[in-house]
């Protein structure tokens, strides 16, 4: 069974790693999408206080091997600045209106890495 | 206060027409003269080397234009080299899409096998063929040609021009520029329009005040340009480039000050060290720098910034469709920090790519009814005159 555990005291944060903490780019901009503006909010409140004690955490580690705990927060704070700018920005949806539909949007994955 | 930016035009604006007419982004015949008078007259970027961090490294680049598919590797010795990727047995597609890290690659069909340098390792039941020299059905090379590690190709007979003529004056303004740079994100789509309006969408700043007031209300112009003119613009013999204006009052939001300040900035960043830019990018030296735009003809645009950049490849695959591909690049992550500050800055990125893409379809369908014979164009979107200009003169050359 996949473990939702964190570092040391970031437990805080653990209701939010089912939903938020993505491995892709392309299911942290879909989990956006599909989320309303008062959910993202409660995630966006939770991480921007615990921001720079997350970073400064995982600058610890070397970044191709992290501990599969700092993964799990690493993907956390990635979905956070990658979903923040909706509340930033004071938008009424998470989706902006006449914008390419996402699910016309193939994500390319990283540099050498094999198939998406 | 300052007086209004005017924006500082280079080069040669001899012929430019504000007038444009729209015949060359509906005309499926226009098209194919296009495809003989242009595509294969030029050198195009395919691909760059920060895409292939390996030995081995290797990514296939659909070419409809030409009917074909392109592998291209990263051999043992460093070269990266563009193939058709065809089997040279009974030319089965070799590698079917995506991109990845091999050394080798085996056909499905019957098992031939190629090396990352593209010649032919091995046969199955060999013994069987008749008089098969293996040195002659190596992997079938297109043309190509290494620019600060842009990987350009060319499907002439033999190119007028070499790649350094080609791109002129700009060949030795980027030296170092894009090194030590790794990709962050990258997105392709295919849009139901003209290659010209794919890439005219990204080679004009007029848009940005509008289209994009939602996702980056306020990262160009300022108090002293509130119409965000261009501080600088050039016109080469087919190319063109400008500068982005910053805006200096622009107002840092919450996370974008988490995510730069316990990282490195990306973009927006406008008080950046200019001293370590080459001659090419922010060529006027404006103080208020945002980045530049260069469009190189016919089907590339790149945004440079002082340490990230994006790539955009369009592709046609007939006259009313095309492949739009980004990939955005940035100096390398140190730590989890910096690697968080590319996630923020390409996300956004993201978001207004997709409103600038998202005008495409709208415009081509309407230019199709044939009820505009003509658009007008600003001098702010000087580029897309110089850009028509180059295409028509290339179509009406034998």
């Amino acid at each position: 069974m996949k473990s939702n555990s964190l570092p040391a005291g970031f437990d805080d944060l653990a209701p939010f790693v089912a939903a938020w903490a993505l491995g892709h780019e392309k299911a942290r901009h879909l989990r956006l999408l599909e989320t309303s503006i008062a959910e993202l909010r409660r995630f966006y409140d939770a991480m921007l206080p615990r921001y720079p004690a997350i970073v400064a955490y995982l600058n610890r580690f070397p970044l191709d091997a992290l501990p599969e705990d700092a993964q799990r927060l690493f993907d956390l704070a990635r979905t956070f600045v990658e979903t923040a700018h909706p509340i930033d920005l004071n938008w009424r949806t998470t989706n902006i209106e006449d914008s390419f539909p996402a699910d016309r949007l193939l994500y390319m994955p990283p540099s050498g890495s094999d198939q998406p | 206060m300052n007086a209004v930016t005017q924006t500082k035009f280079r080069g040669d604006l001899a012929g430019l027409q504000h007038l444009v007419p729209i015949q060359a982004i509906v005309d499926p015949a226009h098209f194919e003269i296009e495809r003989e008078r242009i595509f294969r007259r030029s050198w195009m970027p395919i691909a760059h080397r920060n895409d292939f961090p390996e030995r081995g490294s290797y990514t296939v680049v659909e070419l409809p234009l030409f009917k074909t598919s392109a592998l291209i590797v990263r051999g043992p010795d460093d070269r990266i080299r563009a193939f058709h990727n065809m089997c040279r047995h009974r030319g089965n597609k070799l590698v079917r899409g995506g991109s990845g890290c091999k050394l080798g690659f085996a056909c499905a069909f019957h098992g031939w096998t190629y090396s990352a340098t593209g010649q032919l390792t091995g046969v199955t039941d060999e013994h069987q063929f008749k008089d098969l020299d293996r040195a002659q059905f190596g992997l079938m090379p297109i043309h190509c040609e290494e620019w600060e590690g842009f990987l350009f190709v060319h499907f002439g007979e033999a190119p007028s021009e070499s790649l350094a003529e080609w791109l002129g004056v700009m060949h030795g303004q980027y030296r170092g520029y894009f090194g030590g740079r790794e990709k962050i994100s990258s997105l392709q789509i295919v849009a139901k329009c003209s290659w010209h309006l794919a890439v005219n969408a990204f080679t004009e700043g007029y848009h940005t005040a509008y289209l994009h007031k939602n996702t980056v209300p306020d990262y160009q112009g300022g108090r002293n340009n509130p119409n965000r003119h261009r501080p600088h613009m050039e016109l080469m013999k087919r190319h063109t480039r400008y500068s982005a204006p910053a805006n200096p009052d622009h107002k840092r939001t919450p996370v974008e000050v988490l995510a730069y300040d316990h990282g490195y900035k990306l973009f927006p960043d406008f008080k950046v060290d200019q001293s370590h830019l080459p001659e090419g990018v922010n060529p006027s030296k404006f103080p208020d720098w945002a980045f530049d735009v260069c469009e190189l003809f016919p089907n590339f645009v790149m945004l440079n910034g002082h340490h990230w950049n994006m790539n955009i490849y369009y592709w046609p695959i007939d006259a009313g469709s095309t492949i739009v591909h980004m990939d955005i690049f940035a100096r390398k992550a140190k730590n989890a920090g910096e690697k968080l500050s590319q996630g923020y800055f390409a996300a956004r990125g993201r978001e207004v790519f997709r409103e600038d893409i998202n005008t495409l379809e709208a415009t081509q369908s309407m230019l199709a009814s044939g009820a505009m014979k003509h658009m007008i164009l600003s001098q702010q979107e000087m580029a897309i005159q110089h850009h028509f200009k180059v295409a028509l003169d290339a179509v009406r050359s034998a």
